[in-house]
């Protein structure tokens, strides 16, 4: 037989004292749980959870940033696209008005009042290709000015915006995409452009000039194709930011999920944790109270 | 015959009296902190010659012995000398936590503002407001970063305060003990009370400076901090904080590592809130020369190469730009509509968000080490003091139960006389 160890007055009194603040010290810290509904209250609780908390709530703080650029690019390629659809049915009138006037049957001054026409048309399209959006030209790219203009100087039409001017937006990690279209790719196809050929064209109706009419009617045809790649640039684009807004959102979602599962704590378990740990709290406060009245004292009468 | 008896009985009386005040004592003192429980040495009082040869003489209280156990005493000075240095590098360093304020009120939230703000810019760069988001942002990040360096600071000067503190009581402590060291010279030794309050002494000194302590056969104290004397018989040696060097403990003859509160303190004053701070530096150093080197490739409105935008000098933070024509957004002068420059700022944050975590996840990594070894420490010293506690306290059923053996043998002493009393009145009436 071991003999048990002696336990005096005042250790059994510390000793109680300890078991209760650790019965405590577990209840408390169920409780915050509760409360706050979080894993760990300070970063240094769980310093692994909450290293990969701060890197997800910062990724998700990240993809937030790109809805701005998803927006933005969103809002500038539609507002080229109806300026370029636009300019489509400008490039149509213009067509039917041409062949119309290359007809042998039409008399001079039926092509001077089409001549009329053509440069109005004309003057709505530089209207179009210089459309704003938000006080800026659309088609201009990174610069301010107008993107087409007339240079009186030198008589020729000058565009502003080249290929390199496009305007990119960030839509995801390591994307970017184009938010614009320049006025260069939209009218213009390396050799000539619509406004150019349209002061041809209008030339050759005041002259009278059939073979004339006839050959801007082909650049006009040609000019056509080059705006429909353009159109076709932008769809594509539209598709880029709408694919990667798609993605943004499921990556979101997903980082949620897992920001949630590292930091909040599964209700369910923390309220029965929380219950057990008060009963057994209660218990011990009971039992602490009961034991520590009783010595020989109460049995020496 | 009859008056060796009534001699034998009154001795019998005398000391079960003292045994019985000495169980009084300890039940008074029950709760006493510091209180070593007492017993009464009884021995046989030295026999007289008789007829028939030596015969005894009763009984004698011949001393009052203090329970100790040197051993366990050891024990508890050490363990709780590893208790309170871990834990009250533990509370510093959760203070620490608390200035970072990560991650709800912290620098990473005000980093991610900034970045979030060039984000803006890249989108918007002809609109002064993103602009002035942006500075708004930056002086964000330096009032913060600004905040939590002055509040390092704070602690650790609070710190060092708190050292000298604890230096202080404990040279007043030493120097009690040198006191009570003279006491041990009286004839019949230390008293008990005083033994008492030296042992309480002792520990406290260990769990202030990790201090050990030797007690001779006759009471008196040594007390060693790695193995320098600070009381050694009549004198005490005092401890000073330097006043040049914070956290640093001193000797008259120089410098003196310690352990318990105060080394706890000096640690965390030399190593860890200057790591802390140091790591910090180290992140808005890389922070400001990343944030230059992305402007400076960039164009203000205005045409001209982007400055510097953030300089760090002498502890403070600051946003060198201070208009929003100072921020240089294109990466080719005069165009308006782009904010390249800016978008390739709004990506530092991946390098410099994951520069900044390496510092936090180091602090709560570092917090949580020492909160754990606070934690063992300090049960480790619970365990100790409770098994020293169930050598040297009181056990009230221990006492009732001698209590019921002494008050029969008092009885029986007492009956004693009553016999040697009637045994005399049957003599005295065969005379009369």
């Amino acid at each position: 037989m071991s003999l048990s160890p002696r336990v005096s007055f005042l250790g059994a009194n510390t000793a109680a004292q300890l078991r209760l603040r650790d019965a405590y010290g577990r209840l408390d810290r169920a409780n915050q749980q509760v409360s706050t509904t979080k894993l760990y209250s300070r970063p240094s609780d769980d310093a692994s959870a909450s290293s990969r908390a701060a890197l997800l709530q910062d990724q998700l703080d990240q993809m937030n940033t790109f809805d701005r650029g998803i927006e933005d690019a969103r809002s500038r390629l539609s507002v080229a696209d109806t300026k370029a659809g636009q300019a489509m049915d400008i490039y149509h009138r213009i067509t039917e008005l041409a062949t119309e006037a290359a007809s042998s049957l039409n008399s001079g001054s039926s092509r001077q009042s089409i001549r009329e026409e053509v440069l109005s048309l004309q003057s709505e399209l530089v209207g179009v290709a210089n459309s704003k959006y938000l006080g800026n030209p659309v088609f201009a790219g990174l610069g301010a000015s107008n993107a087409v203009a007339f240079n009186a100087g030198t008589s020729t039409w000058t565009f502003s915006g080249t290929p390199a001017d496009r305007l990119t937006r960030r839509v995801a990690p390591g994307e970017t995409v184009d938010a614009s279209v320049t006025a260069s790719e939209l009218f213009s196809n390396g050799t000539t452009d619509i406004f150019t050929v349209l002061d041809g064209l209008a030339t050759s109706l005041a002259n009278n000039d059939t073979p004339g009419i006839q050959a801007s009617l082909d650049q006009v045809a040609s000019l056509q194709s080059t705006l429909s790649a353009a159109q076709a640039r932008i769809g594509t684009s539209v598709n880029r930011v709408e694919d990667a807004s798609t993605r943004n959102s499921a990556v979101k979602l997903s980082l949620t999920d897992e920001l949630s599962s590292v930091q909040n704590v599964d209700l369910s378990v923390a309220v029965t944790d929380q219950n057990r740990l008060s009963v057994a709290y209660q218990a011990a406060l009971g039992v602490t109270a009961k034991a520590s009245q009783q010595t020989l004292l109460d049995w020496l009468r | 015959m009859s008056s060796s008896a009534l001699s034998i009985a009154v001795s019998a009386l005398r000391a079960q009296q003292y045994v019985i005040e000495t169980t009084s004592q300890n039940v008074a003192n029950a709760a006493t902190p510091g209180y070593r429980r007492e017993r009464v040495d009884l021995t046989e009082a030295f026999p007289r010659q008789g007829a028939l040869g030596p015969m005894g003489s009763g009984v004698e209280a011949s001393a009052i012995t203090r329970a100790t156990d040197q051993l366990a005493d050891l024990r508890v000075r050490g363990s709780s000398a590893q208790a309170s240095y871990f834990g009250i590098r533990g509370t510093i360093m959760k203070q620490a936590e608390d200035i970072y304020g990560e991650p709800a009120q912290g620098i990473t939230k005000e980093l991610s503002n900034t970045w979030d703000a060039f984000s803006a810019l890249a989108v918007s760069p002809s609109d002064d407001a993103s602009r002035y988001q942006v500075l708004s942002a930056l002086n964000g990040v330096a009032a913060r970063v600004n905040q939590v360096r002055t509040g390092l600071d704070q602690l650790k000067s609070d710190a060092n305060q708190q050292l000298t503190t604890a230096i202080s009581d404990a040279n007043a402590l030493t120097a009690r003990l040198a006191q009570i060291n003279k006491f041990a010279r009286v004839p019949g030794g230390l008293p008990a009370t005083l033994a008492d309050e030296r042992d309480m002494d002792l520990d406290k000194l260990a769990s202030s400076l990790g201090a050990t302590a030797e007690v001779t056969s006759d009471g008196r104290a040594r007390v060693s901090i790695n193995g320098l004397a600070v009381v050694d018989d009549e004198l005490s040696v005092p401890l000073s904080v330097s006043a040049t060097t914070p956290g640093q403990v001193m000797n008259p003859t120089g410098p003196i590592t310690i352990g318990g509160t105060a080394g706890g303190l000096a640690t965390s004053i030399t190593t860890d809130i200057a790591d802390a701070r140091s790591q910090l530096d180290t992140f808005v150093t890389g922070l400001v020369s990343a944030v230059n080197a992305a402007h400076a490739t960039g164009f203000t409105p205005a045409g001209a190469p982007g400055g510097a935008l953030l300089a760090d000098s002498g502890g403070q933070l600051t946003v060198l730009a201070t208009q929003p024509g100072d921020l240089a957004a294109t990466d080719t002068a005069g165009q308006t509509l782009n904010g390249k420059v800016a978008d390739a700022m709004a990506q530092l944050r991946d390098t410099q968000g994951a520069a900044f975590r390496t510092v936090t996840s180091g602090l709560s990594g570092a917090v949580a080490g020492i909160g754990q070894s606070a934690d063992t420490a300090q049960s480790i010293s619970d365990a100790a003091s409770t098994q020293r506690d169930s050598i040297v306290g009181v056990n009230m059923d221990e006492e009732m139960a001698n209590l019921v053996t002494q008050q029969r043998a008092y009885d029986a002493a007492a009956r004693l006389v009553k016999v040697v009393d009637e045994m005399l009145q049957t003599l005295v009436g065969m005379t009369a």
